[in-house]
């Protein structure tokens, strides 16, 4: 089974006086069809995994690969589209753009760049 | 694109407020650019016009521009001539008819000859200086914007038996003399003659006003002691922009000076250009103010749509997409601005068309009834234009800041 996700070493650590390290040394494969959940204390760091997975930061250390691409060389524009077309993100807190309606909401990020498929304009 | 475009729109849609007062800011700066546009073209179109109407697009006259070549300097290939004192020669232009018939022959325009002399007009002891222009007056009213600026007689009033003389208005003010006095005119030669005033006019230029006047070519050539001489001929052109062309033609055909409206006035026609940079140095000034208003808004939406750029990153918008965005929201509040300026800068033009002003006395050389306008669409589209720039730049510094915004820092911030 090809990994759709892959980390080695994943490790961020944001810069500061004194560097706070967010996530460390994470090692993970998520394969298709596969349903991972990641669970810990408060503070130990799923977020910042998280916001890794999903290309909105990038690691300190350690590589990311998604369906067999390696992540670290990727210009912005091609995590973008990666975040598009790969990836669906779902905020912790409702984070909603208060100026759209339900069925914008569904169909903006693939409106983007395509007009939203029948699926999406059905189920809105 | 559609996207981005309809999120610009409900973004400055939801500032509605701040939207309108940018808005405004830009429609007041567009419409006032465009009625000081039209003002300043209208002023200058009109002080051209004067310009042109009232003077001889072409005066071609008895001087050359450059020292006569003498003979020796085409015999000889070494000669220089310093201190050359020519033989008092009777000055004009040398035989005028064959001079006439060959600018007739392709000068696309009316011409007329004249004789210039100076003199004194005599009047009930009265003494006045001059400018005796010695005309024909068929030939005249063709060229001479002064046709139309008769109280009363005309040129061909010259015509009827006598000698007879046309004055200005003031002139004969001066004089105390009336329509049908007889007026005595002693030239610089020493030449009397008595004249009957048979005509006045009113150019409201008070140079000319108070001191020209008009008699026939004949009577102009026996006050100066010239028979058959004239010493100025004037071009009137179907296209007076094609003025320099034709003074170079004629002056390399005569070979006397011929001066085109252009040459003639460069200093002021210079001034003007100077004028216009100002102008629209000015309009740039008003519009980047505009500007400002449309950098605070766009900067302000930024600010408060920080979680939004977060979360529409987090969705795969790319920078270009975010700085598109908010460069288009500056932009729809610079075209917004851009046309009801235009509507704007369209009834300030038209109230100050209807506006009307009075002006006369010794101290006013012209008289202005309307201010002067001049419509054009190039003023709307030059005011439109420096407002889409500026939006466009006070929009594109946010748009850039706001692009390089990092969605896990919002995001982190948020929760």
């Amino acid at each position: 089974m090809n990994p759709l996700i892959e980390t080695v070493g994943l490790t961020r650590v944001l810069p500061a006086a004194v560097p706070v390290t967010l996530v460390q040394d994470i090692t993970l494969t998520i394969g298709a069809s596969e349903f991972v959940a990641i669970t810990g204390p408060s503070g130990s760091g799923k977020s910042s995994l998280l916001y890794l997975l999903g290309l909105l930061d990038k690691p300190s250390a350690g590589t990311l690969t998604i369906e067999g691409r390696d992540t670290a060389g990727l210009s912005e524009r091609e995590r973008a589209g990666i975040r598009l077309e790969t990836l669906g993100f779902v905020f912790q807190f409702h984070f909603l753009l208060p100026e759209f309606t339900v069925r914008s909401r569904c169909a903006g990020s693939a409106g983007s760049v395509r007009p939203p498929c029948a699926s999406v304009r059905q189920s809105c | 694109m559609r996207l981005i475009l309809a999120l610009a729109l409900t973004h400055i849609r939801g500032r509605g407020r701040q939207t309108l007062v940018a808005v405004i800011g830009v429609a007041l700066g567009v419409g006032f650019s465009i009625a000081m546009a039209a003002l300043m073209q209208g002023g200058e179109d009109d002080f051209v016009a004067r310009l042109v109407d009232t003077m001889p697009h072409v005066d071609i006259t008895d001087e050359y521009r450059n020292a006569r070549r003498q003979p020796a300097q085409d015999a000889f290939a070494v000669v220089h001539i310093a201190g050359l004192r020519p033989k008092d020669d009777r000055r004009g232009i040398l035989n005028p008819t064959e001079a006439v018939a060959m600018l007739r022959a392709w000068v696309p325009g009316r011409l007329a000859l004249s004789l210039k002399t100076q003199g004194v007009v005599r009047y009930s002891g009265r003494d006045v200086g001059i400018g005796i222009i010695g005309i024909e007056p068929r030939g005249e009213m063709k060229v001479s914007s002064l046709a139309k600026d008769f109280r009363q007689g005309s040129f061909t009033s010259l015509i009827a038996g006598g000698n007879n003389i046309i004055v200005g208005d003031r002139l004969a003010q001066r004089l105390g003399a009336e329509l049908g006095a007889t007026v005595t005119v002693v030239s610089s030669t020493g030449q009397s003659r008595a004249f009957k005033i048979v005509g006045l006019f009113h150019t409201g230029t008070t140079a000319r006003d108070e001191g020209e006047g008009y008699v026939l070519l004949k009577n102009a050539q026996i006050l100066s002691e010239r028979p058959n001489a004239i010493n100025e001929i004037r071009l009137k052109l179907d296209d007076p922009a094609a003025a320099p062309q034709v003074a170079r033609r004629a002056e390399a055909q005569l070979g006397y000076k011929a001066m085109a409206w252009q040459e003639a006035n460069e200093s002021l026609l210079q001034a003007l250009v100077i004028r216009n940079v100002i102008m629209y140095t000015v309009v740039g000034a008003i519009l980047l103010v505009a500007g400002f208003g449309i950098f605070n808004i766009i900067s302000t939406i930024t600010h408060e749509k920080a979680r939004d750029i977060a979360i529409l990153k987090s969705l795969g918008f790319t920078e270009t997409d975010m700085r598109r965005l908010f460069l288009l929201e500056g932009m729809a509040l610079g075209a917004g601005g851009s046309l009801i300026g235009w509507a704007f800068g369209f009834l300030l033009c038209l109230a100050l068309s209807l506006v009307r002003f009075e002006l006369s006395g010794a101290s006013v050389a012209q008289e202005i009834t309307r201010l002067p306008l001049a419509w054009s669409i190039w003023h709307y589209l030059i005011a439109a234009g420096f407002a889409l720039v500026s939006a466009g730049v006070a929009g594109y510094l946010p748009a850039r800041q706001a692009a390089r915004l990092n969605p896990v820092d919002i995001i982190r911030g948020a929760t």
